[in-house]
């Protein structure tokens, strides 16, 4: 669905269907914006996983012959996902739920693992500040200068123009220009006859 | 996912609008009333002369995200698809974007002191209107027809060059395409008001039912797109691929 906040790639790995339904659910009903890939096996889990994907759901018993092994292969291909492991075992970096977990203590611990982004190190409300090179772009964008105008009037190249229009988009959630263009009116970041151009 | 089971014709109509209320204005669509009593969804249809199994599909398209039923719709003729996303339009053009306009001038008269913000939203949103608006008229003046032309042209097996050099190039695709950055524009409008947007006590009001209609309007829309997306183009390129074929077959005869 275009349009809409960026969605976490959550990779949910156990044999059971149920099991997969059930944290699907947990992950829908909190309303988190999730883009999941299911797998049944570690296997194949372990060939699929990369940096794109920021979150992994995993079944213990998915990988209880050998798990330290297996864990310390997953964060090798993956070492900027963050990982919750279902289950009563250990595992250093990974979150945990254990069977004494009750409902309302697994809602919370799925709700803090998603508000975390491992890549970053920051919580996502730190995250969405612009910096003051992106606010400098900001302007010039909602003033309705073209990427390579933008980049000879600051003096950086059109690359760089087009990174940080990038953030500035996700970090606001504003795609379109004349978004863009309101959001600098109301925080007086230009003035009306600036975006008059 | 899918959690909600589908709606059947044997259920009662009054039962299917208790169970979710977002259908009313699609049944409003179809042109039925209220006050059907006890009456089925089928008995509901006939008495209003609607292709129930089409109704049905729609009313659970809409219902249930995952369940879109892209091929049992393909069935339908495109006269009935395009009669159905024509009122639709209508819909949007008459009620909902006029209901939207009303609720973002009553903001401005019940803003504490500076309107100035809120004129900034009215323009955008004014904006998006008129792209909205002129997207609409350019389906209903050349793809709605089209596909009539092309329904015609097979019934009749008789093939105007002009239709099929159309039919042969990617013509259509290309009026679908706005309506990402239309669904974008509606987005930022939300994520503004939600994420931006100082508000007072006043105005905290008015600008709750703004956003509760925002994302209603939202809702509907993307259903909208999803039958033009995923049952109007292909029904488009599968009546294509027929005129092309008979138009070739043609041919070979007259050789």
């Amino acid at each position: 669905m275009q349009g809409k906040q960026k969605a976490s790639k959550v990779y949910i790995a156990s044999k059971q269907v149920l099991w997969r339904f059930g944290v699907k659910s947990v992950i829908h009903d909190l309303g988190i914006m999730a883009d999941i890939e299911e797998f049944t096996s570690i296997e194949e889990f372990i060939n699929s996983v990369n940096n794109d994907c920021t979150h992994i759901v995993l079944e213990e018993n998915l990988f209880k012959t050998n798990g330290k092994l297996m864990l310390d292969r997953l964060f090798q291909v993956a070492h900027t996902c963050n990982v919750l492991v279902i289950g009563d075992g250990d595992y250093p970096g990974c979150r945990s739920i254990s069977s004494s977990d009750g409902f309302n203590e697994v809602l919370n611990k799925f709700q803090e693992f998603f508000a975390e982004d491992k890549a970053n190190g920051e919580r996502y409300d730190d995250l969405n500040k612009l910096s003051d090179r992106e606010l400098e772009v900001l302007k010039e964008v909602s003033k309705g200068y073209a990427n390579k105008e933008i980049a000879d009037r600051l003096h950086i190249s059109i690359n760089t123009v087009i990174t940080h229009r990038k953030n500035i988009t996700e970090k606001l959630e504003i795609k379109t220009i004349a978004g863009l263009t309101v959001y600098a009116l109301i925080n007086n970041l230009i003035s009306p006859e600036d975006s008059q151009q | 996912m899918n959690t909600k089971f589908p709606f059947t014709p044997a259920m009662k109509m009054a039962d299917v609008i208790h169970s979710n209320y977002k259908l009313i204005p699609i049944i409003g669509r179809f042109g039925i009333h209220f006050g059907f009593g006890n009456s089925s969804v089928l008995d509901v249809c006939s008495k209003h002369n609607i292709n129930v199994g089409f109704f049905i599909e729609i009313i659970n398209s809409y219902h249930n995200k995952s369940y879109f039923p892209t091929e049992q719709l393909q069935h339908f003729s495109g006269e009935l698809i395009i009669d159905y996303l024509t009122k639709t339009h209508t819909f949007y053009i008459d009620s909902k974007i006029p209901e939207i306009g009303n609720l973002i001038d009553s903001l401005i008269e019940n803003v504490d002191g500076n309107t100035q913000n809120i004129v900034l939203l009215q323009e955008f949103f004014n904006n998006y209107k008129n792209e909205l608006v002129s997207h609409f008229k350019s389906e209903e003046e050349e793809v709605f027809p089209y596909v009539g032309s092309l329904e015609r042209a097979e019934k009749l097996k008789e093939i105007p060059g002009s239709l099929l050099e159309k039919a042969k190039s990617d013509w259509a695709k290309n009026f679908e395409r706005d309506h990402g950055y239309l669904e974008e524009t509606l987005f930022d409008l939300k994520n503004l008001i939600i994420k931006f947007f100082p508000t007072h006590q006043k105005s905290s009001r008015h600008c709750q039912r703004l956003l509760i209609e925002l994302f209603r309007l939202e809702e509907d829309l993307e259903n909208h797109a999803a039958i033009e997306d995923k049952v109007l183009l292909p029904k488009i390129e599968s009546l294509e691929n027929k005129v092309i074929q008979l138009n070739d077959a043609g041919k070979a005869k007259s050789k």
